[in-house]
Protein backbone atom coordinates (compact mmCIF):
# COMPACT_ATOMS: atom_id res chain seq x y z
CA UNK A 1 0.00 0.00 0.00
CA UNK A 2 3.06 2.44 0.85
CA UNK A 3 5.18 1.87 -2.34
CA UNK A 4 1.65 1.95 -4.80
CA UNK A 5 -1.73 2.79 -3.31
CA UNK A 6 -1.29 6.13 -0.97
CA UNK A 7 1.52 7.58 -3.05
CA UNK A 8 -1.38 8.10 -5.82
CA UNK A 9 -1.91 11.10 -6.89
CA UNK A 10 -5.80 10.25 -7.37
CA UNK A 11 -5.99 8.37 -4.26
CA UNK A 12 -4.17 11.00 -2.04
CA UNK A 13 -7.00 13.45 -3.53
CA UNK A 14 -9.62 11.00 -3.19
CA UNK A 15 -8.79 10.37 1.08
CA UNK A 16 -8.17 13.86 1.23
CA UNK A 17 -11.84 14.62 0.13
CA UNK A 18 -13.57 12.15 1.52
CA UNK A 19 -12.43 10.82 4.62
CA UNK A 20 -10.36 11.18 7.70
CA UNK A 21 -7.63 8.99 7.05
CA UNK A 22 -6.49 7.29 10.67
CA UNK A 23 -3.81 4.70 10.45
CA UNK A 24 -1.86 2.38 13.26
CA UNK A 25 0.17 -0.46 13.81
CA UNK A 26 -1.34 -3.96 13.48
CA UNK A 27 -0.49 -4.60 17.27
CA UNK A 28 -1.57 -0.67 18.93
CA UNK A 29 -3.72 -1.39 21.84
CA UNK A 30 -6.60 -1.36 22.73
CA UNK A 31 -7.21 -0.65 19.09
CA UNK A 32 -6.15 -4.06 17.50
CA UNK A 33 -7.98 -5.66 20.11
CA UNK A 34 -11.55 -3.70 19.95
CA UNK A 35 -11.41 -4.28 15.95
CA UNK A 36 -9.85 -7.67 16.31
CA UNK A 37 -6.96 -7.37 13.90
CA UNK A 38 -5.05 -10.34 12.83
CA UNK A 39 -3.72 -9.10 9.55
CA UNK A 40 -2.05 -6.06 7.77
CA UNK A 41 -2.85 -4.00 5.90
CA UNK A 42 -6.54 -4.35 7.45
CA UNK A 43 -8.89 -1.26 6.34
CA UNK A 44 -12.11 -0.76 8.28
CA UNK A 45 -14.62 1.87 7.42
CA UNK A 46 -16.18 3.87 10.55
CA UNK A 47 -18.77 6.35 10.94
CA UNK A 48 -17.92 9.43 12.27
CA UNK A 49 -18.37 7.99 15.92
CA UNK A 50 -15.79 5.41 15.20
CA UNK A 51 -18.72 2.63 14.64
CA UNK A 52 -17.45 -0.15 12.11
CA UNK A 53 -19.46 -0.37 8.89
CA UNK A 54 -16.90 -2.32 6.61
CA UNK A 55 -13.69 -3.78 6.34
CA UNK A 56 -11.21 -5.44 4.17
CA UNK A 57 -8.27 -7.49 4.54
CA UNK A 58 -5.23 -7.46 2.19
CA UNK A 59 -3.78 -5.09 -0.46
CA UNK A 60 -5.59 -2.82 -2.85
CA UNK A 61 -4.50 -1.17 -6.06
CA UNK A 62 -5.58 2.30 -6.19
CA UNK A 63 -8.38 1.24 -8.71
CA UNK A 64 -9.66 -1.25 -6.31
CA UNK A 65 -9.12 1.22 -2.93
CA UNK A 66 -11.64 3.96 -4.32
CA UNK A 67 -14.68 1.84 -5.00
CA UNK A 68 -13.68 -0.43 -1.49
CA UNK A 69 -13.56 2.93 0.37
CA UNK A 70 -16.91 4.53 -1.66
CA UNK A 71 -18.89 1.36 -1.00
CA UNK A 72 -17.84 1.17 2.86
CA UNK A 73 -19.49 5.16 2.72
CA UNK A 74 -22.51 4.50 1.54
CA UNK A 75 -22.53 1.46 3.77
CA UNK A 76 -22.64 4.11 6.50
CA UNK A 77 -25.42 6.23 4.59
CA UNK A 78 -27.03 2.67 4.57
CA UNK A 79 -26.66 1.53 8.16
CA UNK A 80 -28.09 5.37 8.99
CA UNK A 81 -31.24 4.88 6.79
CA UNK A 82 -30.35 7.72 4.47
CA UNK A 83 -30.99 5.35 1.45
CA UNK A 84 -30.97 7.93 -1.51
CA UNK A 85 -27.17 8.89 -0.95
CA UNK A 86 -26.50 5.30 -0.56
CA UNK A 87 -28.14 4.79 -3.93
CA UNK A 88 -26.17 7.75 -4.73
CA UNK A 89 -22.94 6.36 -3.74
CA UNK A 90 -23.18 3.15 -5.18
CA UNK A 91 -23.83 4.43 -8.61
CA UNK A 92 -20.92 6.27 -8.34
CA UNK A 93 -18.80 3.00 -7.85
CA UNK A 94 -20.60 1.54 -10.77
CA UNK A 95 -20.42 4.44 -13.62
CA UNK A 96 -16.78 4.96 -12.19
CA UNK A 97 -15.52 1.47 -11.16
CA UNK A 98 -17.81 -0.68 -13.08
CA UNK A 99 -14.86 -3.43 -13.61
CA UNK A 100 -14.07 -3.56 -9.86
CA UNK A 101 -14.04 -6.30 -7.16
CA UNK A 102 -16.44 -3.87 -5.31
CA UNK A 103 -19.19 -3.37 -8.12
CA UNK A 104 -21.19 -6.61 -7.29
CA UNK A 105 -21.51 -5.08 -3.73
CA UNK A 106 -22.52 -2.14 -5.32
CA UNK A 107 -24.66 -3.16 -7.27
CA UNK A 108 -26.37 -5.33 -4.21
CA UNK A 109 -26.60 -2.65 -2.18
CA UNK A 110 -28.23 0.12 -4.66
CA UNK A 111 -31.43 -2.48 -5.11
CA UNK A 112 -31.37 -2.90 -1.40
CA UNK A 113 -31.38 0.61 -0.85
CA UNK A 114 -33.90 1.46 -3.47
CA UNK A 115 -35.96 -0.95 -2.29
CA UNK A 116 -35.95 0.58 0.92
CA UNK A 117 -36.51 4.14 -0.18
CA UNK A 118 -39.51 2.94 -2.11
CA UNK A 119 -40.57 -0.29 -0.39
CA UNK A 120 -41.12 -2.07 -3.97
CA UNK A 121 -39.56 -5.01 -5.10
CA UNK A 122 -38.71 -4.09 -8.56
CA UNK A 123 -35.09 -2.89 -7.73
CA UNK A 124 -34.27 -6.16 -5.48
CA UNK A 125 -35.15 -8.19 -8.38
CA UNK A 126 -33.37 -5.64 -10.80
CA UNK A 127 -30.57 -5.72 -8.64
CA UNK A 128 -30.37 -9.89 -9.22
CA UNK A 129 -30.54 -9.75 -13.03
CA UNK A 130 -27.81 -7.09 -13.10
CA UNK A 131 -25.69 -9.68 -10.84
CA UNK A 132 -27.22 -12.66 -12.85
CA UNK A 133 -25.89 -11.05 -16.41
CA UNK A 134 -22.65 -8.81 -15.22
CA UNK A 135 -21.56 -10.14 -12.08
CA UNK A 136 -22.37 -14.17 -12.19
CA UNK A 137 -19.45 -15.52 -10.33
CA UNK A 138 -19.90 -12.93 -7.60
CA UNK A 139 -20.50 -13.78 -4.48
CA UNK A 140 -23.47 -11.07 -4.28
CA UNK A 141 -25.24 -13.08 -7.22
CA UNK A 142 -25.49 -15.88 -4.60
CA UNK A 143 -26.31 -13.36 -2.09
CA UNK A 144 -29.60 -11.49 -4.58
CA UNK A 145 -30.97 -15.17 -5.85
CA UNK A 146 -33.66 -15.14 -3.76
CA UNK A 147 -34.87 -12.12 -5.56
CA UNK A 148 -35.95 -13.36 -8.60
CA UNK A 149 -39.05 -15.14 -6.63
CA UNK A 150 -40.28 -12.11 -5.88
CA UNK B 1 19.52 26.20 -5.48
CA UNK B 2 23.00 25.04 -4.36
CA UNK B 3 24.24 23.30 -1.42
CA UNK B 4 27.63 23.58 -1.44
CA UNK B 5 30.26 21.43 0.55
CA UNK B 6 33.61 22.41 1.13
CA UNK B 7 36.14 20.36 2.90
CA UNK B 8 39.54 21.84 3.45
CA UNK B 9 42.56 19.95 4.59
CA UNK B 10 43.60 22.41 7.44
CA UNK B 11 46.33 20.57 9.31
CA UNK B 12 47.88 16.99 8.35
CA UNK B 13 45.92 14.77 9.19
CA UNK B 14 42.26 16.73 10.01
CA UNK B 15 40.05 18.24 7.86
CA UNK B 16 37.58 20.82 8.07
CA UNK B 17 33.70 20.98 6.56
CA UNK B 18 32.48 23.93 5.31
CA UNK B 19 28.49 23.77 4.47
CA UNK B 20 26.93 26.91 2.48
CA UNK B 21 23.40 26.23 1.38
CA UNK B 22 21.61 27.85 -0.54
CA UNK B 23 18.90 25.47 -1.70
CA UNK B 24 19.96 22.03 -2.41
CA UNK B 25 19.88 21.76 -6.23
CA UNK B 26 23.57 21.07 -6.59
CA UNK B 27 26.54 20.20 -4.51
CA UNK B 28 29.80 20.81 -4.66
CA UNK B 29 32.89 19.02 -2.86
CA UNK B 30 36.16 20.60 -2.93
CA UNK B 31 38.34 17.28 -1.74
CA UNK B 32 42.00 17.36 -0.31
CA UNK B 33 42.31 20.60 -0.45
CA UNK B 34 44.85 22.54 1.99
CA UNK B 35 44.33 25.61 -0.23
CA UNK B 36 44.94 23.86 -3.16
CA UNK B 37 41.78 22.08 -5.20
CA UNK B 38 42.68 18.44 -6.22
CA UNK B 39 39.51 17.19 -7.36
CA UNK B 40 36.09 19.02 -7.58
CA UNK B 41 32.74 16.80 -7.50
CA UNK B 42 29.16 17.82 -8.28
CA UNK B 43 26.37 15.88 -6.64
CA UNK B 44 22.92 15.77 -7.38
CA UNK B 45 20.12 16.40 -5.56
CA UNK B 46 17.47 17.42 -7.47
CA UNK B 47 15.29 13.78 -7.46
CA UNK B 48 14.91 14.72 -4.21
CA UNK B 49 12.56 17.24 -5.10
CA UNK B 50 9.15 18.00 -6.42
CA UNK B 51 9.07 18.17 -9.91
CA UNK B 52 7.94 21.60 -9.83
CA UNK B 53 10.96 22.82 -8.37
CA UNK B 54 13.20 21.45 -10.84
CA UNK B 55 13.97 23.81 -13.37
CA UNK B 56 12.81 22.09 -16.83
CA UNK B 57 16.07 22.29 -18.49
CA UNK B 58 17.37 20.10 -15.92
CA UNK B 59 14.34 17.87 -15.56
CA UNK B 60 16.45 15.13 -18.01
CA UNK B 61 19.43 14.68 -15.51
CA UNK B 62 17.15 12.99 -13.31
CA UNK B 63 17.96 9.69 -12.27
CA UNK B 64 15.91 7.36 -14.58
CA UNK B 65 15.62 4.93 -11.13
CA UNK B 66 13.85 7.78 -10.14
CA UNK B 67 11.74 8.20 -12.51
CA UNK B 68 10.02 4.89 -12.93
CA UNK B 69 9.55 5.17 -9.28
CA UNK B 70 7.53 8.18 -9.53
CA UNK B 71 5.99 6.55 -12.47
CA UNK B 72 4.73 3.44 -10.77
CA UNK B 73 3.71 5.30 -7.86
CA UNK B 74 1.29 7.39 -10.08
CA UNK B 75 3.38 10.45 -10.09
CA UNK B 76 3.09 11.57 -6.93
CA UNK B 77 5.08 14.54 -6.08
CA UNK B 78 7.21 14.16 -3.02
CA UNK B 79 5.42 16.57 -0.68
CA UNK B 80 1.37 14.82 -1.47
CA UNK B 81 1.25 12.72 1.29
CA UNK B 82 -2.21 11.28 2.73
CA UNK B 83 -2.44 13.28 5.84
CA UNK B 84 -2.99 10.51 8.16
CA UNK B 85 -3.73 10.91 11.81
CA UNK B 86 -2.24 8.77 14.52
CA UNK B 87 -5.43 8.67 17.25
CA UNK B 88 -8.26 7.56 17.57
CA UNK B 89 -9.67 10.13 19.68
CA UNK B 90 -8.32 13.08 17.01
CA UNK B 91 -10.17 11.29 14.39
CA UNK B 92 -12.94 10.71 15.62
CA UNK B 93 -13.06 14.57 17.05
CA UNK B 94 -12.33 15.77 13.24
CA UNK B 95 -14.64 13.39 11.53
CA UNK B 96 -17.46 15.27 13.88
CA UNK B 97 -16.08 18.40 12.54
CA UNK B 98 -15.70 17.48 9.01
CA UNK B 99 -18.75 15.42 8.93
CA UNK B 100 -16.67 12.47 7.18
CA UNK B 101 -16.01 8.82 7.67
CA UNK B 102 -13.39 7.63 9.10
CA UNK B 103 -10.63 5.37 7.35
CA UNK B 104 -8.69 3.11 9.49
CA UNK B 105 -5.75 1.55 8.15
CA UNK B 106 -3.97 -1.62 10.56
CA UNK B 107 -0.50 -1.37 9.23
CA UNK B 108 3.02 -3.24 9.96
CA UNK B 109 5.15 -0.82 10.57
CA UNK B 110 8.21 -3.47 10.23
Amino acid sequence: MDSVTYPNDKVIEFVQEEVVPLRVPFDAKPLSDDFNVQWTPTLVILDSKGREHHRTTGFLPPEEFIPMVLVGIGKIQFDDGEFSKAISRMNKVLAEYPESDSAPEAVYYRGVSRYKDTEKPDPLKEAYEILRTQYASSPWAKKAAPYRLL
Amino acid sequence: MYLVCLQIRALPGRRAYFLFQAVPLFSFSLVDSPYTIRSFKIRDFTHLLPAWLVPSWHRDTIPRVVKRERSRSGGASMEKQIPWEEKMDHAIARAGNEKKPILLDFFNPG
